[in-house]
């Protein structure tokens, strides 16, 4: 079985090949005369319906069409074919009619979000790794939960115990809102949130006046929002790398769609193909 | 330290479900119901679990993730005594996408219905605006494309969809015969032009490798091929790469500086059209003090660019050449009569006809001279004057004395086919002269021309004065009657010296109307009468000296009647000169023979020249004019040069040829392509100091016309294309 970097090796090497065979096959088609807008967007063409088929394979799991992964690699290498492609089809014009202009702002839409998404699929995972705890994306609203729980009870029983509301309006006024909120997505990531800095200030700031009964329980929410901005790096983490595809794949159809529109009103008004 | 948020605990944990479309709405607070929601979303939970009766107890079966059997236990009846409140199941992430997957997929299709079908479709399906020259008269679709119902997909119906495209390109844009074969050239002229040149292995490689992809044989290229539109209004629809250019080629090379072939003889493909020596002009006569005031100065005084400033017009007529030529037209300095001879009385031996009993009638006893050519032209139009002709041979009618009877018999004839010829002109004027010179009538304006305008008052005088009695005796001749009697005209050479020894024989009234230019004025009696001496009167200017400017004047002593021409143009000599010079008939030639001498009235073709080639033979009348229906293979426009031309002004491009020998190519010679130009042929290297990469350019488009041949501009019309479209493809009107 090849390792991921001879496949990545081996999938690049014939990306750029056929980079360069299109490329060549290009300039000589268009230096001959011939109709290369009609065979780059019939190419083009193709190369988005296999794309588009990329996803429709996501839902047969049950057929023995290669695996997914493979599927993967050949989508990206494909992907970026097909900007190729794209490119010497419009000739490296914007183009300047309604139709074209909505395809080309598709066509980018699509392809940005699926290089953002190919970097994040790169870039993010290692981080959110090595940030800790890896989490189930769907469970992070239960954590973030059981979280607010966890500093409900640690401030009740800090309050019953040293007969001091200082934790309870420290809970009410910063940590309330700070435990029950999303994060922003950059801001998590960065690990330059101002909220979570703040609470933290804040709740250091607050030891100095705390009976010593209340100390452990500041400990404790401490290390509540120590969690907190652990599962906000998640939680930010994982959205992006899963709300990219609400940009790629909605537009990916509409791309197909419209790209069909325009096929078939170039086969009928072409001067020559 | 960190702590762990999640733990698998294989009976503890949750089992969570992302690829459904909804999610329990309270999984976020850990505790969702085990059933789920449903497939649209409505809330299923009843309770926390489903008892399990074992004997006869119930016993709880809730899960250990929610909290492992319950401290109360199933009800009596078997129900759960713990029951899940209803939740609002909230919609999953991937729900969420595919719900926004199916919005975009909707409105990619209505987009897609609105475009192909809405009110403005036209907008939708442009694939932009195109250039401002079809912008005016292109508003629909249609006008420009044809609309098959679905796109033909076969590569016939490919083809014919593709020839129907080019025709309406072609309602407006005519490009010749073969308007979709390269360069306008047949496909036998291709493939002459191909075989005469080897292909060519040096050039770039990219051209080789694209060569084998294009359409050998002299294909038909699609105007799409090179031009395409909606790329804008300002797009240069015609713009065409050098690459693209030359594919086709044989010879194909990398640029103008580098590989383009050498030019030959640029520009001079054939000998001016005027004879016209610049190296004598510029270097005798021009130097000369006598013509210092005349002489120019510089090329833009007899040169000067055409409207769109490619070709170097030369100036008229006026503006150069008739400072020191237009006295030479008109007969200045012309030893002998500056007059043609159009018209005589030929001489005959009017003796030894009545001698052979052959009747005569009055006649000139000493008239000089045979036939002018234009005479002969008219009279073998006349069968009784060919017959005449023929049967005379080389006998000389004015000297019968060793002529058979038959050519006796045929000078009397040709006598009276001139006397009828004369008689028909002085009674029918110009109708005649029309239908004897081959006209078609009077709306023919060549005829009219070659008739010059012969005033057919002139012609009546010229008679009354020649030939009294011609009238009369040529209608008895030709009733078959005896002439009438009338003595033999009396020579008006003897009697020329004064105005009283011409005929006497003409009405005194047209003698006063004489308006006409008569050598003498009419004289009231016979030159034979005593007269008694009468007071000097003033004398009349020689007829020759009195039609200065062009006209018609007649010498009694020569009996001849003579057009002087008028000056540069003349429209009788260029009628003669136009219409003899394709008629190789012995007379049409003697006519032009006569004038086209060296010394010939006029000196026409002194200057013009003649062109035989296969399209014809024509005199050349003007010089290179400025062509805008002719698209030439190369092009070159002047006056984006005017600010390049060093010290040497013209000359820097145009060096004369000190050893040119320019003359040689006129003369006999009358093909244009043999020639000997004045100046030295302009060489590659000349342009390519400047055509070099980032300067000047070096597209093939700059000096190159990919349509040859000649057509008319692109009709433009404010209705639209499609009118024109409609009108082409309709047939005619039947008539009412």
């Amino acid at each position: 079985m090849k390792s991921f970097r001879s496949r990545r090796w081996t999938y690049l090497v014939g990306s750029l090949l056929a980079a360069a065979v299109l490329g060549v096959a290009w300039l000589l088609g268009r230096t001959a005369l011939r109709p290369v807008a009609m065979y780059s967007g019939a190419l083009l063409l193709a190369l988005v319906t296999g794309l588009l088929l990329f996803n429709a394979r996501k839902k047969l799991p049950f057929l023995p069409l290669l695996k997914a992964s493979t599927w993967l690699q050949v989508h990206v290498y494909a992907g970026w074919l097909t900007v190729l492609v794209y490119g010497l089809h419009v000739g490296f014009r914007w183009p300047s009619g309604r139709l074209g202009l909505m395809l080309a702002g598709l066509f980018l839409f699509v392809s940005a979000s699926g290089f953002v998404g190919l970097w994040l699929s790169r870039w993010l995972p290692p981080r959110l790794t090595r940030s800790g705890e890896s989490l189930i994306f769907e469970r992070i609203p239960l954590y973030r939960h059981r979280l607010q729980t966890e500093a409900r009870e640690a401030v009740h029983l800090a309050a019953t115990e040293a007969n001091s509301t200082t934790l309870q309006d420290f809970y009410l006024r910063l940590l309330g809102p700070y435990l029950a909120g999303k994060p922003w997505f950059i801001l998590a990531l960065t690990g330059d949130d101002p909220k979570h800095h703040r609470v933290r200030a804040e709740l250091a700031e607050l030891r100095r006046y705390l009976d010593p009964r209340e100390v452990a329980y500041a400990d404790q929410l401490g290390d509540v929002i120590e969690a907190k901005r652990g599962l906000d790096y998640q939680l930010a983490g994982q959205s992006l790398l899963k709300l990219w595809l609400f940009v790629h794949i909605p537009l990916s159809y509409a791309l197909f769609i419209l790209s069909l529109v325009h096929a078939w009103l170039a086969l009928r008004y072409a001067g020559r193909w | 330290m960190r702590r762990l948020l999640q733990s698998f605990i294989h009976n503890r944990k949750l089992y969570n479900r992302p690829q459904d479309e909804w999610t329990c709405g309270r999984a976020d607070e850990g505790c969702p119901c085990i059933f789920g929601p449903g497939s649209k979303g409505e809330c299923r939970a009843t309770f926390q679990c489903q008892p399990a009766r074992k004997g006869d107890r119930w016993v709880c079966t809730r899960q250990i993730s929610l909290g492992g059997a319950c401290s109360a236990g199933p009800m009596p009846d078997g129900k759960c005594s713990c029951a899940v409140p209803p939740c609002q199941p909230k919609r999953s992430l991937r729900g969420q996408r595919r719900r926004l997957t199916w919005l975009a997929v909707l409105a990619a299709l209505g987009g897609a219905v609105l475009i192909l079908g809405g009110k403005n479709r036209a907008e939708w399906n442009s694939p932009g605006p195109i250039t401002s020259q079809h912008a005016t008269s292109a508003q629909r679709c249609v006008d420009c494309h044809t609309e098959p119902a679905l796109p033909p997909l076969t590569p016939a119906g490919v083809r014919a969809h593709a020839h129907a495209q080019d025709q309406k390109c072609l309602n407006c844009h005519e490009l010749g015969p073969q308007p979709a074969m390269p360069h306008g050239a047949s496909a036998a002229r291709l493939a002459e032009l191909t075989s005469a040149r080897p292909a060519d292995t040096t050039g770039p490689a990219i051209l080789a490798a694209a060569r084998t992809l294009t359409a050998r044989g002299g294909s038909e290229l699609a105007c799409a091929s090179c031009h395409s539109e909606h790329h804008g209004r300002d797009f240069d629809i015609k713009r065409v790469g050098s690459r693209e250019c030359q594919v086709c080629h044989q010879q194909q090379f990398a640029s103008f500086a580098a590989g383009h072939p050498d030019f030959t003889s640029y520009p001079y493909e054939r000998r001016t059209r005027m004879q016209f020596d610049h190296r004598t002009h510029w270097q005798k006569h021009f130097s000369d003090s006598k013509f210092a005031a005349v002489a120019p100065t510089s090329c833009t005084v007899c040169h000067e660019p055409v409207e769109d400033g490619r070709q170097m017009r030369v100036k008229g007529f006026a503006q150069t050449c008739a400072p020191c030529h237009a006295g030479q037209i008109a007969g200045e300095g012309h030893a002998g009569d500056k007059g043609i001879s159009f018209f005589r009385l030929p001489a005959f031996d009017v003796a030894a006809l009545r001698k052979a009993g052959i009747a005569t009638g009055e006649y000139p006893e000493f008239a000089e001279g045979g036939l002018t050519p234009f005479m002969r032209w008219m009279l073998e139009g006349d069968d009784k004057a060919r017959t005449a002709l023929a049967a005379l041979g080389d006998a000389d009618p004015a000297n019968l004395a060793k002529a058979t009877p038959t050519q006796k018999a045929a000078a009397g004839q040709l006598l009276w086919t001139v006397k009828d010829l004369f008689a028909d002109l002085a009674t029918q004027g110009q109708a005649v002269l029309v239908r004897r010179l081959g006209g078609t009538g009077k709306n023919d304006p060549e005829a009219a021309a070659r008739v010059g305008q012969l005033p057919a008052d002139n012609i009546v005088l010229a008679q009354q004065s020649w030939l009294p009695g011609l009238l009369a005796e040529v209608a008895a001749h030709r009733r078959g009657d005896a002439l009438p009697e009338r003595p033999a005209a009396v020579p008006v050479a003897a009697t020329v010296a004064t105005p009283a020894a011409a005929p006497a024989k003409a009405p005194a009234s047209a003698a006063s109307d004489d308006l006409l230019l008569t050598d003498e004025p009419a004289p009231s009696a016979t030159a034979t009468e005593a007269k008694p001496a009468t007071p000097p009167t003033l004398a009349l200017a020689d007829a020759e000296q009195r039609v200065s400017t062009g006209g018609w004047y007649r010498r009694d002593e020569t009996y001849t009647l003579y057009y002087r021409p008028g000056g540069h143009s003349d429209p009788f000599l260029t009628a003669w000169l136009d219409t003899t010079v394709r008629d190789t008939a012995p007379t049409a030639t003697a006519i032009f023979a006569q004038l086209s001498a060296p010394d010939a009235i006029g000196l026409c073709l002194k200057c013009h020249t003649v062109d035989e080639t296969p399209h014809g033979t024509r005199v050349n009348w003007r010089t290179r004019q400025p062509q805008p229906e002719k698209h030439e293979f190369t092009k070159f426009k002047h006056s984006a040069h005017f600010s390049l031309v060093g010290d040497q002004g013209c000359m820097t491009c145009h060096i004369m040829d000190g050893e040119s020998q320019y003359p040689k190519a006129f003369g006999a010679n009358r093909n244009p392509a043999i020639f000997h130009g004045n100046f030295v042929p302009i060489t590659k290297d000349s342009c390519a100091s400047c055509h070099r990469p980032g300067e000047a350019g070096m597209d093939c488009l700059l000096c190159h016309n990919y349509h040859t041949g000649e057509w008319r501009a692109p009709k433009v019309r404010a209705a639209g294309f499609h009118a024109e479209s409609v009108r082409k493809a309709e047939p005619p009107a039947p008539p009412q």
